[in-house]
């Protein structure tokens, strides 16, 4: 082998070489690629649900002959699957049409025995609420239904049925009913009807019902007595309305009044009058109608001024300070965007709190919790009724000839939009608009509470009270350790503290919940005393240290220190245990949960901050202290025994030299450990009541966005509001840790520049 | 039909055999007849309510089919129908109905609706710390602890002296509750608060168990949960209807009549194409779940069983 050989590098280690160059360049690339495809992933599930309704071409289905526009049909609506529209006359006929043969037209008469004078169409029950001519009120179902072909088509089918017809207010004759309102539920059901005619004054009349036992069958229901309610309302009536529960009657009077009439059983008494249109110079309404729930009214003034009224408890302050809550009540809880006129039709879904309103040839769609209008647009012709697919997946709109037309609607996520995730939101019940998330509920007519900003709340709240915790401790430990305690103990104890971080946070959260949670709850003033107690007597410690004699100091080696003080503390800590009761008793009357809540008004929760912060806090503290320990540690030994050779005390040259030349390492540890514990999941998730709040207060919970993302995503239907939402949350999540680490990174890097020198 | 519609019918007609002899299985009830050739993997996704006897059908169900293989996962009845639409599993077990929008979703998949079965009477009780001194609450009493809307027309009941615990003056209360995946969780907001929502603080509990477990660990605890996770820990009330009424025990016969306000049924939902025969392991499994045998592990596992003409009632429409 001549000498030259021996000193050129072989082929095969220079390709090797560039090689690896090439693939770590590669990987390097490839791992940034695919967190920003990750990321767009997630946005791109999140995107939808800014997105607004769209509705498709429509189809047209004309009037055909025996539905001429003469006898102007009364109430018209569609089956669920939205193959079979039908439409109701004056003689009580039922046409129902086909949505794929516009020609074909089926009619049932249903013998109703008298002329349709009002009508409502209950499309979540598929029920035709009838008042007639001779003042009785019937019920028709519709009766829809599938039926299934051998070979598994499916064809829909209607059978209608009169369910019931009971005479209402005829003790003086019986006189046509211009207006009614039905509602049933579990307990009990309620009509309520407007007799008019014959130019005599309006009366209203109340129905209820009951429900009678039987043996070995159903129970039949039947009329248990009518009300004349007519004395209760305020003004002329025009209108009248039942509840879903049964539980009210609401009456429009043509002044422009609301009269709310409240039954308990038998008895029906005025709540409310109200006139919500009393700050406009025309104080009418021209619509009311209920959205989804019976817990909201829509208002529509003849200008186009449309509102919303909902029932709510409001709290009132009486003369001595104390807050009590009035019965629920009528209250306006928001606008709605203007009509260009008096609402001509009005139509609620039977799935969620949307609903159609149309004035003129303009057809809009809004939602009732977020007041948004979702879609909205001119359709070329005056509109004479609208009507919602019980699906929320089809328009029918009715034209004034008698045709009517079917529009495709694709709206996945009503309830969604920057508003209902970020802003305060008026939900019903409520007496005042509020950020809450309560995802989900049993019922159809649940309103989804879909607000992140308690959830970013929460992240932030247990952030913070877990580097309140974990930060002095972890970095006044790796001071201590790299800069006094002797370096035979280092090697052991910072092993140790990285066991630590490998416990499983789920192993955490487990004792958070079930040890922590307890022992915190009973002894909380022992715990408190110990908070207060043992950083007072260390550094009283470390204060009486330096004022002792030479003598007695020089018999503990430097760095040997802490055997001194560990007996110390761990007396101040039992200490700090047995004394609790006694402070308990003392200053907090005997019990701190009940002296919190009467002396702060804060509520006191079991599973509370502090639980999860001195857990949280234990799980980010070997993180912080780790890194923090390596970079003081890496400050070069020369810039130690120069500050000590310049006559610098171990406090000074730590304090003065060594923290802030390692100043950016350890800004880097901290970040790091604020970034574990902003994701962290299990701890939070097992010790909290991931209670959705938005207040402070270190005695109660939260809830934090991974740990809703780790509840509620199993239960989240794929593609639903729900899941688009909790993948907000993520992205909310990664960009918070994004700008964390961002700020953190330009952070560092100027105090790296600033002490680069040494 | 309702629930309470359907028990008061059907607590009339069998009066003589069950409302006496409380928690004895209906000797109407036919047993059990084992048949062969049955084999498959036997998915369930669903309640937590009703997990512990899922796997008790499960367990009895492969020890007469040993190669039925088993997996049962319990993370709430939400969870029930993205499974069964996706098909990943054949059995949903809810601890109440399926929402429209659920069964919206279904059908937009296969075309018919989800078959629904009753599987078992359940009492949804409030139960309190064992130490506590309280007895019985109303509805009102209850809407006003866990709601923020008091739809029943309550006033706000943040400590144990707001609904009647003068020995407790001042003590806050602490509300324990389910996660929002769970029918208990539904049903609760639906009948308990009237449709109205929970108050912030309400603590979301992963599973009825941990409800119980936070209550008992907790003197200040209150919460809810089926009948058949309630230990010696904590102490279930009697409950009183909002308007007004006798406080009753969620005792069998109380269930059965209707007169406690939470009973409530327990489903199993399946996917069963109409006029098509069912997979043979499922519809065994049904048959076994509603029989004398599946009927008597409602009652071991705490839960109230189906009278026998129910249970006819639920065979004779899976024939359809």
């Amino acid at each position: 082998m001549s000498a030259e050989a021996r000193y050129t590098t072989s082929r095969l280690t220079l390709w090797v070489d560039g090689f690896m160059t090439r693939f770590i360049r590669v990987g390097g690339v490839a791992v940034i690629a695919a967190v920003f495809l990750i990321m767009i992933f997630i946005a791109a599930v999140a995107l939808p649900l800014f997105r607004g309704a769209t509705v498709g071409t429509p189809v047209h289905l004309p009037a055909v002959a025996g539905v001429e526009p003469a006898e102007a049909p009364m109430a018209f609506g569609i089956d669920e699957w939205g193959e079979m529209p039908f439409l109701l006359d004056r003689a009580g006929r039922l046409h129902f049409r086909s949505a794929t043969a516009p020609g074909m037209v089926r009619t049932v008469d249903p013998q109703l025995g008298a002329s349709v004078t009002s009508v409502v169409w209950q499309s979540y029950a598929q029920r035709l609420v009838i008042g007639t001519g001779d003042g009785r009120l019937v019920l028709l179902e519709t009766g829809y239904a599938p039926a299934f072909a051998d070979d598994g088509s499916r064809r829909i089918t209607a059978r209608p049925e009169q369910v019931g017809s009971f005479p209402i207010g005829q003790g003086h004759g019986a006189r046509p009913i211009i207006s009614i309102g039905y509602g049933e539920n579990d307990q009990g059901k309620l009509a309520a009807a407007l007799l008019g005619g014959d130019g005599k004054a309006p009366e209203v009349h109340a129905l209820t019902f009951t429900r009678k036992r039987k043996l070995g069958g159903g129970g039949a229901t039947v009329v248990d007595q009518d009300h004349d309610l007519t004395a209760l309302v305020k003004g002329t009536p025009t209108k009248v309305m039942v509840d879903d529960d049964a539980e009210s009657v609401l009456v429009l009077s043509k002044e422009g009044d609301l009269s709310y009439i409240f039954r308990d059983g038998n008895a029906f008494t005025l709540r409310q009058h109200v006139r919500p249109f009393a700050d406009l110079a025309d104080p009418t309404i021209s619509s009311v109608e209920y959205v989804l729930g019976d817990v909201t009214v829509v208002l529509g003034h003849p200008s186009g001024v449309t509102r919303k009224f909902s029932l709510f408890s409001r709290p009132v302050t009486r003369p001595d300070g104390t807050i009590d809550h009035e019965p629920r009540m009528f209250w306006q809880t928001g606008e709605f965007d203007e009509l260009p006129g008096p609402a001509t039709a009005f139509h609620a879904a039977a799935s969620n709190k949307s609903y159609a309103v149309a004035s003129g040839s303009t057809l809009s769609l809004r939602h009732g919790t977020s007041t948004a209008t979702r879609w909205e647009g001119d359709l070329g012709f005056p509109i004479a009724g609208v009507a919602i697919g019980s699906k929320y997946d089809r328009l029918v709109v009715l034209d004034r000839q008698a045709g009517l037309h079917l529009l495709p609607l694709h709206d996945p996520h009503p309830e969604s939009g920057l508003k209902a995730l970020f802003g305060k939101v008026w939900y019903e019940g409520q007496s005042e608009p509020i950020w809450d998330w309560q995802s989900t509920g049993g019922t159809d007519d649940f309103e989804p509470k879909l607000s992140m900003v308690p959830l970013i709340f929460g992240t932030l709240k247990a952030t913070i009270y877990a580097m309140l915790i974990a930060v002095p401790i972890a970095l006044l430990a790796a001071i201590y350790t790299s800069e006094f305690m002797h370096p035979r103990f280092k090697g052991v104890i910072k092993p140790t503290m990285e066991i630590m971080a490998a416990l499983p946070s789920v192993v955490l959260g487990f004792l958070a919940a079930l040890l922590v949670a307890r022992l915190f709850d009973d002894r909380i003033p022992s715990i408190l005393c110990a908070l207060v107690l043992v950083p007072a007597v260390a550094m009283a410690i470390g204060a009486w240290w330096g004022h002792l004699p030479r003598n007695l100091r020089v018999l503990v080696k430097p760095g040997y220190e802490v055997f001194v003080m560990l007996p110390v503390l761990v007396v101040t800590v039992w200490v700090a245990w047995s004394i609790g009761p006694v402070v308990e008793s003392v200053l907090f009357a005997g019990d701190f949960r009940a002296w919190w809540r009467n002396s702060t008004g804060l509520s006191y929760e079991q599973r509370n901050s502090l639980v999860v912060g001195v857990m949280m806090g234990f799980a980010i503290i070997p993180i912080i202290y780790t890194i923090a320990e390596d970079a003081l540690s890496n400050v070069p030994k020369a810039l130690r025994s120069g500050s000590l050779a310049l006559g610098g005390s171990r406090w000074q040259t730590a304090m003065r030299v060594v923290v802030p030349t390692a100043s950016a390492g350890i800004f880097s540890a901290l970040m790091i450990g604020f970034g574990r514990a902003v994701g962290e999941t299990m701890i939070v998730v097992m010790a909290t009541g991931n209670t959705a709040i938005m207040d402070f207060n270190i005695f109660n919970g939260m809830r934090t966005l991974s740990a809703n993302i780790a509840t509620e995503l199993p239960e989240a239907p794929q593609g639903g509001t729900l899941y688009r939402t909790l993948f907000l949350g993520a992205i909310i999540l990664f960009a918070m840790t994004f700008l964390i680490n961002t700020v953190a990174e330009v952070m560092r890097q100027r105090l790296r520049e600033k002490y680069k020198t040494v | 039909m309702t629930l309470s519609a359907i028990l008061r019918t059907t607590a009339l007609s069998t009066a003589a055999v069950v409302g006496v002899v409380a928690l004895e299985v209906d000797p109407k009830l036919k047993s059990y007849e084992p048949t062969t050739g049955i084999t498959g993997t036997l998915i369930s996704v669903g309640s937590d309510t009703l997990n512990n006897l899922m796997t008790m059908w499960a367990e009895e169900f492969v020890a007469r089919y040993p190669s039925v293989r088993p997996e049962i996962e319990g993370k709430g009845s939400t969870t029930a129908p993205p499974a069964l639409i996706a098909g990943t599993a054949q059995f949903g077990p809810m601890s109440r109905a399926m929402k429209k929008e659920e069964i919206n979703a279904f059908e937009a998949k296969y075309g018919y609706k989800p078959f629904e079965l009753k599987v078992a009477i359940d009492g949804l009780c409030v139960f309190v710390h064992k130490d506590n001194p309280i007895t019985e609450l109303t509805l009102t009493q209850v809407d006003s602890i866990f709601s923020s809307t008091y739809k029943f027309g309550g006033k706000p009941a943040t400590s144990w002296e707001a609904v009647g615990v003068s020995a407790w003056a001042g003590k806050p209360m602490a509300t324990y509750g389910r996660n929002s995946a769970s029918g208990t969780y539904g049903f609760f907001k639906e009948v308990a608060l009237n449709k109205g929502d929970f108050k912030s603080n309400v603590k979301e509990q992963p599973g009825s168990s941990a409800v119980v477990t936070a209550v008992a660990g907790d003197s200040l605890g209150v919460g809810y949960s089926g009948i058949g996770y309630v230990t010696s820990g904590v102490k279930a009330l009697a409950l009183a209807p909002a308007k007004g009424g006798k406080a009753v025990e969620p005792t069998y016969e109380n269930c059965l009549s209707g007169d406690y306000p939470l009973a409530r049924f327990l489903y199993v939902y399946i996917n069963k194409a109409p006029g098509k025969p069912l997979d043979p392991m499922v519809k065994e499994f049904v048959k076994f779940v509603l029989s004398k045998d599946g009927q008597d592990d409602v009652r071991k596992d705490g839960y109230f069983p189906l009278t026998a003409e129910l249970a006819e009632e639920q065979l004779a429409a899976l024939e359809k």
